[in-house]
């Protein structure tokens, strides 16, 4: 077991990372916004955070403890994230798309220029404070926080608002201010994975958190599923964890695998792998079956 | 003070006028009537009365409010609730979930009650539970409550989108072409459910192109063709006057046509969703 | 001053790649809906077939050039068929999008293996003429063809678009999926020509951006397909005028202001002028076709 850990240790470090990335992209696509967004307020947020640490380990003093950062990584992501949406949200899906994937090319533009403080081209070294069981917590946690969201008024609001935006208006939901709460909470998961990532490669660049990390966290939440929170978790997991299981035999065309999984997953389970719908069909046949044989 | 208001209404698409200078009004209680063939405007009428839509000018007024500066969402507060010509259901959820989500303005808990499990939020998810019931009983419906709703049969999910509607607790509910793709049988069902409704005190107005339907249900009916009015009245008044006739019925064999077409959908469906629901 | 003429022929060439990058990338996004993140790489391999063909049979400029349309219209078409025909029933640009990363995933990793991770470089004797040379100013053949292509293909997919029957019908399935089933247009035919047009393009850019920045790598496709996306919102995707203008403003300003205000600042001016065009003129220069769920 722990020999497993030794080798695969790291790439369930990275998987559980990738799953609060493609969460973040869940809330958006929850709300019927298709965002790639939080990977941008990860950029900022990660910078803010390796700065801080990296002034104090200048000034040869103590880095601050980990929850700092965490919480500097979600106050900063939120922060952006509030600030664009008021200019996002005002656009129609297709253009809101191209916004964000632009927002993302904008973040990385920022980073180099501004050297001073991000290190440019050459970057800047991150302390790692985490631990394996730290990501998990943070999972565990942000994993109860959406098991309560979705049975909550605003879980509801969520839905509605996806499915028809107009019904959910006429029904008394204010659908802008619903789409901004769930883009400022992508925001602020998109900062505590952006601080966690760049703690796990311990350096950070302006491609660390970028287009490729965008894409494939869509891709996570889509190819498990993007209508339970379980869904983002779980494609996340398969996503970073077939390839490397595959290695032996595919050698380095490994992640063709990932690419030919999605586009089978969107061919004929375009609901993805982990689906409510079907867990409601099954639980009703189930009751079906139960309620016959009582009668029976 | 009638319950609706609509004064002078006009919507300009580009350069298509879909309504012209439209003015009627609902008394409280009635149930009231707005007609037309296909394509008459009817529709756009509806959108800008619930808030989907803003007229180009005129006014619309509810119990007394002007409603030119209220947001979409906020017509709940004044009373507003509608029904679609094509549902409009939420894609994967429950039955009993769309009533919920028509609870939505009532409830009390804001969006950080939803990020930590906590009793406030608890209590009022169980509440919303037992009021939605309460819902689907009224429209006989609660027996299905776990199912998902796009699964039920056509008639069914009319009943649903009423009680979707009724949630809100509206003095005033719109409904558009609540009829549409039924046969006989359920058309007079629906009929019987609203006038329950009306009889417990809602004010109703019903869009419709199926003037039997009409002529049995309402007690004001307002005709408009190509966007305007063409006269309002009592149904007797409206349906034995030679301009509606002339306007209207002449279209009559085009009519049939439509409403044969469209029971044949009806019924098509019906019987693959029987089907599917056996 | 020669220093200024020289800068605006260099974003010229630069711009007419990025600008026939837009026309192919709004194309399919302006009549199918879908972003494909792959293009970029599709004109990768138009680049990698050309060099193929170039190394081992020593196939001169033209044919090579014949070649590199050919594989990108292939590529396209296969992909078409694998990965987006079969949602096209159903599909919204979500939909799309997830199924071109998967697509784009796979022809990386193709890419590289062909390309054996490295850079490559098409041989020097390849081409050497039309070749510019002043005291002052000097244009490279491979700048000097894209310079010649790009007007010439957006004269070409203009008229094609708006002067042919086939050009009706991509931009009838442009406008609406339903008006050409009841136009009795075969839709697969417009679907396939379209693609065939798209990737066709896109390999062309790809076998002359590679010559004439001296690079047959992946990446080189991936440039392309930000800076030609960026190209596509700045010139607007409904329209091939527009999208190719927004190429070239995006090319010659990103030039000047390397050599003007900053070789570090470049990237913020193009991506500056792409937030700045989402903001206040989403559609783009010309606008946009409409299409998709007319409200």
């Amino acid at each position: 077991m722990s020999q497993f850990w030794d080798i695969y240790g790291i790439t369930f470090e990275f998987a559980f990372v990738l799953g609060l990335f493609a969460l973040s992209a869940f809330l958006g696509l929850w709300s019927g916004v298709l965002s790639l967004a939080p990977i941008a307020y990860a950029s900022g947020a990660a910078y803010v955070s390796a700065r801080l640490a990296y002034d104090k380990v200048m000034m040869g003093e103590a880095n601050y403890p980990l929850v700092f950062h965490l919480f500097v990584g979600m106050v900063v992501g939120g922060f952006l994230a509030w600030i664009t949406s008021f200019v996002l949200l005002r656009l129609g899906s297709h253009y809101l798309a191209l916004a964000t994937i632009a927002l993302v090319l904008i973040a990385r533009v920022i980073a180099l220029n501004l050297d001073e403080y991000t290190g440019g081209t050459v970057g800047i070294p991150v302390p790692r404070q985490i631990t394996t069981w730290h990501i998990l917590l943070i999972l565990g946690v942000v994993s109860v926080m959406f098991g309560v969201l979705r049975k909550s008024r605003f879980g509801y609001s969520l839905d509605a608002v996806r499915e028809q935006p107009e019904v959910a208006s006429s029904l008394g939901i204010n659908v802008q201010r619903v789409r901004r709460y769930a883009f400022t909470f992508a925001g602020v998961l998109g900062g505590l994975a952006g601080v966690l990532q760049a703690q796990l490669v311990q350096y950070l660049v302006p491609e660390t958190l970028y287009v490729e990390l965008a894409f494939i966290s869509i891709a996570s939440a889509v190819l498990g599923g993007a209508y339970i929170w379980v869904g983002p978790i779980v494609g996340a997991l398969l996503y970073t964890a077939i390839p490397e299981f595959l290695e032996p035999f595919l050698g380095s065309s490994k992640n063709v695998v990932n690419g030919i999984l999605l586009v089978i997953i969107m061919v004929f389970l375009q609901r993805g792998l982990i689906d409510p719908r079907q867990f409601r069909a099954w639980s009703l046949k189930r009751k079906s079956r139960q309620t016959k044989e009582v009668a029976s | 003070m009638s319950q609706l208001d609509v004064v002078s209404l006009t919507r300009q698409f580009g350069g298509l006028t879909a309504v012209k200078d439209l003015s009627f009004s609902v008394s409280p209680g009635a149930i009231a009537g707005l007609v037309g063939p296909n394509g008459a405007g009817k529709t756009t009428v509806i959108n800008m009365v619930s808030g989907i839509d803003k007229p180009t000018s005129g006014t619309i007024s509810i119990a007394g409010q002007d409603t030119s500066t209220i947001k979409g969402h906020e017509f709940v507060r004044l009373g507003i609730a509608r029904t679609y010509q094509n549902m409009k259901m939420f894609h994967g959820l429950s039955v009993i979930d769309h009533v919920i989500v028509g609870l939505d303005s009532r409830r009390k808990t804001t969006f950080f009650h939803a990020l930590v499990p906590n009793p406030i939020e608890r209590k009022e998810r169980a509440a919303m539970r037992d009021k939605a019931m309460e819902f689907l009983k009224v429209m006989s419906i609660d027996h299905l409550a776990e199912s998902e709703a796009t699964t039920l049969p056509y008639g069914l999910q009319r009943r649903l989108e009423i009680a979707r509607a009724l949630a809100t607790e509206p003095k005033l509910l719109l409904l558009d072409e609540p009829t549409a793709g039924m046969n006989q049988q359920e058309s007079s069902e629906v009929a019987e459910v609203l006038r329950g409704l009306n009889q417990k005190g809602l004010t109703l107005l019903v869009v419709e192109h199926n003037i039997k339907f009409v002529r049995d249900l309402c007690q004001e009916v307002t005709v408009i063709n190509f966007g305007e009015k063409l006269l309002s009245g009592t149904p007797q008044e409206v349906f034995n006057s030679q301009l509606v006739r002339e306007a209207y019925l002449g279209k009559q064999r085009d009519e049939r046509l439509a409403t044969f077409q469209s029971l044949r959908a009806g019924t098509h469906r019906n019987i693959n969703m029987g089907e599917f629901a056996s | 001053m020669n220093l200024f003429i020289q800068q605006v022929l260099n974003g010229l060439a630069v711009g007419s790649a990025y600008g026939m990058f837009a026309m192919s990338f709004g194309l399919i996004f302006a009549t199918m809906g879908i972003l494909n993140v792959a293009h970029g790489t599709i004109a990768t391999f138009g680049a990698i077939a050309a060099l193929t063909v170039v190394e081992n049979w020593g196939f001169s400029f033209f044919p090579a050039l014949l070649i590199a349309i050919l594989t990108g219209a292939a590529i396209g078409i296969v992909t078409d068929r694998l990965a987006f025909q079969p949602l096209r029933a159903r599909a919204n640009t979500l939909g799309y999008l997830i199924t071109s990363i998967g697509v784009w995933i796979v022809l990386i990793a193709l890419g590289e293996t062909a390309l054996d991770h490295q850079i490559k470089t098409f041989p020097p004797d390849l081409l050497s003429w039309p070749r510019l040379v002043t005291t002052n100013i000097y244009l490279a053949p491979g700048q000097i063809w894209l310079m010649i292509i790009g007007p010439i293909s957006v004269v070409a997919l203009y008229l094609v678009l708006t002067r042919t029957p086939i050009g009706t019908m991509i931009r009838a399935v442009g406008f609406s999926d339903v008006w050409s089933r009841i136009s009795g247009v075969s839709s697969t035919v417009v679907i396939l020509s379209t693609v065939g047009i798209s990737a066709g393009l896109a390999g062309i850019v790809g076998y002359l951006s590679s010559i004439a920045f001296d690079n047959v790598s992946v990446p080189l496709g991936e440039g392309l397909l930000l800076k030609g996306f960026a190209a596509v919102v700045v010139g607007g995707f409904g329209d091939v005028r527009g999208a190719f203008l927004g190429g070239i403003i995006i090319g010659v300003t990103e030039v000047l202001g390397a050599q003007y205000v900053s070789g570090d600042f470049r990237d913020v001016i193009t991506f500056g002028l792409l937030i700045l065009f989402l903001l206040f003129r989403p559609e783009g220069i010309f606008g946009e076709i409409k299409f998709g769920a007319a409200r």
